[in-house]
């Protein structure tokens, strides 16, 4: 574990016309922890990683990384401090291969090829993709450009990650695969931001949830308070998954 | 695969063999033109795939960049005396600065935006030479005759030296850019091309880099203006800008297929030629057929060859290669 | 001054909005940036003066006859050639219309030299004072007319069957073609109305402007830049973009001398998309 990273957002607020779709959101997370974000579709979810990212100018509130003022940076800046996400619309470099999408990546830390190179194949192992390394990203599936993500997230060597619905489409072994690797990143003192939609992979090995709900941070805490929570089970969970994760 | 490598380089190295030793033999100095044209042309191909084919942005303005080039050494050479050799320097760095000023703005424009972008620039520059007193205006300057010989980038017995000249200069881009596709300027180019928004997901500033595509683009294609100028000895602004050069180069790239380095040395190879032959077949008339038959030719293209002569050898590729492994799975059993 | 130049500068402007309502049509429908469309202006000019010539029709009595002809004309350019090209790569796309262009403004110049021609004795000619300004009379009938054409237009693709038709592969290709519309077809019938606008205002033209081979670039692109001022898309913002682009040629050419008046446009488009980089009224993908 290197040096300690935290980010924390305050009152961040995203307006599109008269529609707000982020209203005051605050929440902090830092090394060696998974904040797990949820709500139902249109909560904000990916407006809030677009608005930490720089992909989105936010209307209100702060982003700090480390107690460094980040609010609308440049994507590209925000990135080369250390903070990296993924697309929930999965987004690769298509007409590139599997290992030069990651090489894109990993030249931020290494200008020089042989080194890219090295670092790109680690990332590509990680993630359990190496075998397609020649491969046209065109050519993948969803859940293999999923993972390719990741990897080219990965390469970029961040401190926190964020990542939208990375498990989305995985097989039942895929997603215990996936889960096991997030695990071991935060292990390794990455700070990660998960937005999930397959509950029973991410509920157990999140350290904390916050619950978004039209925009607003209805809830925070660890997965069993969260989902006891009665707003939140009203908002989203509903009665009969609450008892599966509390059984 | 290895086999597929190794005939290709085997064939690029009598490629390289037949343009420096075959010329010498060429005595008609009409041919000769042919082959200055097409070295030429291959270069600005060349500059335009770096902004056009790894960036992705289209331009159909090179025109703007190669006649500033073409204005600046012929201006310092016909005001001042400096030697075209310091003026082809000078118009280089002049014209990349150039390029990066027009670049602030426009690249933040995408796609078609971006191209009627480059075309407006590409008149704009042609009418403010054409009233520039300064530089002749409409007229333009005539470069003095001086001595023949590669010191003063003038020779008037033969045209081969330009040849030669221009294939030194084919030669450092072809290595400049066989350097860049294996380097992270290379990476980040292609990246921003395919999507932008990834490009600085990964921590790619894109201005930055687009910026210094147009500007090292620019400065290639204002070299090549010095070239041209030097080898016709005048320059005005109906020659230097005229739009048919943004065309003809955004055309070899279509032809010969963008992204890739050879694709614009086969456009040029092939389509200058064509054009030149009709031009000194049916064009002394001014009659236009030549341009007739040239316009034509773009169509045809676009109708029936639109991924480019690359395109082609490519699936030929793919075909013998899958060729090859039926062949050897069929053993294999 | 000001004023005489502001009107003049509006009528010009409406001529620019028929060409540019055309190509907007184009756009709109079949995502081509058609270059050629200043190419179709003039091959229309020089229908409208052989029709003077040998006929002996104003060119502005002959303007529907003129447009329907160039509508043919267009249906036939599309099925040689664009409809074969909608598929291929971004840059065949935007460059098979230069070659068009070059071909056709070639053809004329083998066909009928490039000598500059006029029609002789039109119908409407001279000044007349209008209130405190001075209008010219066939410049006044031929903006007149490019209105009338373009509402015509305009109602076509907003009220008739076929329009909405067309109005709905521009919105959706893939649902429109689901619901049994016959895109080739109509995308046939779309450029040959693009064509026929562009054929219209080449008629107005012609019966006070020159006319030789090259005449239409210039046109071309002046409509190319009001699209894309415009917005991309958008036929009631190719006209908003035509008449400022009429404005700024007229006053701006007096201002800093009609040398630099189409350097002006495109410094105007060059601003304009600078600051808003989908035109005034545009909308969709790049």
């Amino acid at each position: 574990m290197s040096s300690h990273a935290k980010l924390v957002a305050t009152g961040v607020t995203k307006r599109f016309g008269g529609l707000t779709a982020l209203n005051e959101v605050s929440f902090t997370v830092g090394s060696g922890e998974i904040l797990a974000l949820i709500g139902p579709n249109g909560a904000g979810k990916t407006t809030l990683f677009n608005c930490l990212t720089g992909f989105l100018k936010v209307d209100g509130g702060t982003v700090e990384y480390n107690g460094l003022n980040i609010t609308n940076w440049a994507p590209n800046r925000i990135c080369g401090l250390g903070v990296s996400r993924t697309f929930q619309v999965v987004q690769v470099l298509q007409g590139m291969t599997v290992l030069e999408n990651v090489m894109v990546g990993a030249y931020l830390r290494h200008p020089r090829t042989a080194p890219a190179r090295e670092s790109a194949i680690a990332a590509l192992e990680r993630v359990g993709m190496l075998d397609r390394a020649d491969a046209l990203a065109v050519n993948l599936t969803l859940p293999e450009k999923k993972r390719l993500e990741v990897a080219m997230s990965l390469a970029t060597e961040p401190k926190v990650l964020m990542l939208d619905e990375s498990m989305a489409g995985l097989t039942p072994t895929e997603a215990a695969e996936a889960s096991q690797m997030i695990r071991s990143l935060r292990d390794e003192g990455l700070a990660l931001i998960v937005v999930e939609h397959v509950m029973e992979a991410i509920m157990p090995i999140a350290d904390r949830v916050i619950v978004l709900d039209s925009g607003t941070k209805i809830a925070e805490g660890s997965p069993a308070e969260v989902v006891s929570n009665p707003r939140v089970i009203s908002a989203y969970l509903g009665d009969k998954y609450a008892k599966h994760v509390i059984n | 695969m290895k086999d597929v490598d190794r005939t290709t380089k085997i064939l690029l190295a009598c490629g390289v063999l037949a343009a420096t030793i075959i010329p010498l033999f060429i005595k008609a100095r009409f041919l000769q033109h042919i082959l200055v044209m097409v070295v030429l042309y291959a270069v600005l191909g060349e500059a335009w795939n770096i902004i056009g084919g790894y960036v992705g942005l289209v331009s159909i303005g090179q025109a703007a960049f190669f006649g500033v080039g073409s204005y600046v050494s012929s201006y310092l050479f016909v005001e001042y005396g400096v030697n075209p050799w310091i003026g082809f320097i000078a118009a280089g760095l002049i014209t990349a600065l150039f390029g990066f000023l027009v670049g602030l703005p426009v690249t933040r424009l995408r796609g078609r935006y971006f191209a009627i972008a480059t075309i407006a620039l590409g008149q704009v520059m042609k009418v403010l030479f054409e009233n520039w007193e300064r530089v002749g205006a409409a007229t333009g300057l005539m470069l003095p005759l001086g001595k023949e010989g590669l010191v003063n980038f003038q020779f008037h017995t033969s045209k081969l030296q330009y040849y030669y000249i221009g294939l030194v200069m084919l030669g450092i881009i072809i290595l400049f850019m066989r350097h860049m596709e294996k380097s992270r300027l290379g990476y980040y180019f292609k990246a921003i091309r395919e999507n932008e928004d990834v490009a600085s997901a990964m921590g790619i500033n894109r201005t930055a880099y687009k910026l210094i595509a147009i500007a090292i683009s620019a400065g290639i294609t204002g070299m090549c203006g010095t070239f041209l100028a030097q080898y016709s000895l005048y320059v005005e602004p109906e020659y230097m800008f005229n739009h048919n050069i943004s065309v003809t180069i955004a055309l070899i790239a279509v032809f010969g297929g963008t992204g890739n380095i050879l694709g614009p040395i086969l456009g040029s190879a092939i389509l200058l030629p064509i054009s030149e032959l009709t031009r000194a077949w049916m064009g002394s008339t001014g009659t236009g057929i030549d341009m007739m038959i040239y316009g034509a030719f773009i169509v045809l293209i676009c109708v029936y060859q639109p991924e480019g002569l690359m395109g082609v050898v490519r699936n030929i590729q793919a075909r013998t290669k899958a060729q090859v492994q039926q062949a050897r799975r069929g053993a294999n059993v | 001054m000001y004023l005489q130049l502001t009107v003049g500068g509006l009528l010009l402007g409406c001529i620019y909005g028929l060409v540019a309502m055309g190509l907007s049509l184009i756009y709109g429908v079949m995502g081509i940036v058609n270059f050629a469309h200043g190419a179709f202006v003039m091959v229309a000019m020089y229908a409208s003066f052989w029709l003077n010539r040998f006929i002996g029709i104003d060119p502005i009595l002959s303007s529907p006859l003129i447009a329907l002809l160039m509508f043919f004309f267009g249906v036939i350019v599309y099925h040689a050639v664009i409809g074969k090209v909608l598929e291929g790569p971004f840059l065949a796309r935007l460059l098979v219309t230069f070659g068009l262009s070059i071909f056709l403004i070639n053809c004329a110049q083998f066909l009928w030299s490039p000598d500059y021609r006029m029609v002789e004795n039109p119908i409407f000619r001279g000044i007349r004072m209008v209130g405190p300004v001075f209008i010219e009379v066939p410049k006044l009938m031929a903006s007149i007319g490019s209105l009338i054409v373009a509402g015509l237009i305009y109602w076509f693709v907003r009220k008739t069957k076929t329009g909405l038709a067309i109005q709905a592969i521009s919105l959706d290709r893939m649902a429109a073609s689901l619901m049994g519309i016959d895109i080739e077809r109509l995308n046939g019938y779309a450029f040959g109305l693009g064509c026929a606008c562009a054929g219209a205002a080449g008629a107005f033209l012609a019966e006070f402007y020159y006319i030789f081979p090259d005449v239409g670039t210039m046109f071309g692109l002046v409509a190319l830049v009001a699209v894309a001022l415009g917005g991309f898309g958008s036929t009631e913002g190719a006209l908003i973009g035509a008449i400022l682009i009429g404005i700024i040629e007229t006053v701006g050419g007096f201002m800093v001398g009609s040398e630099f008046k189409y350097a002006l446009v495109f410094l105007a488009y060059l601003v304009i998309v600078i600051v808003r980089p989908r035109g005034l009224l545009g909308w969709g993908a790049d």
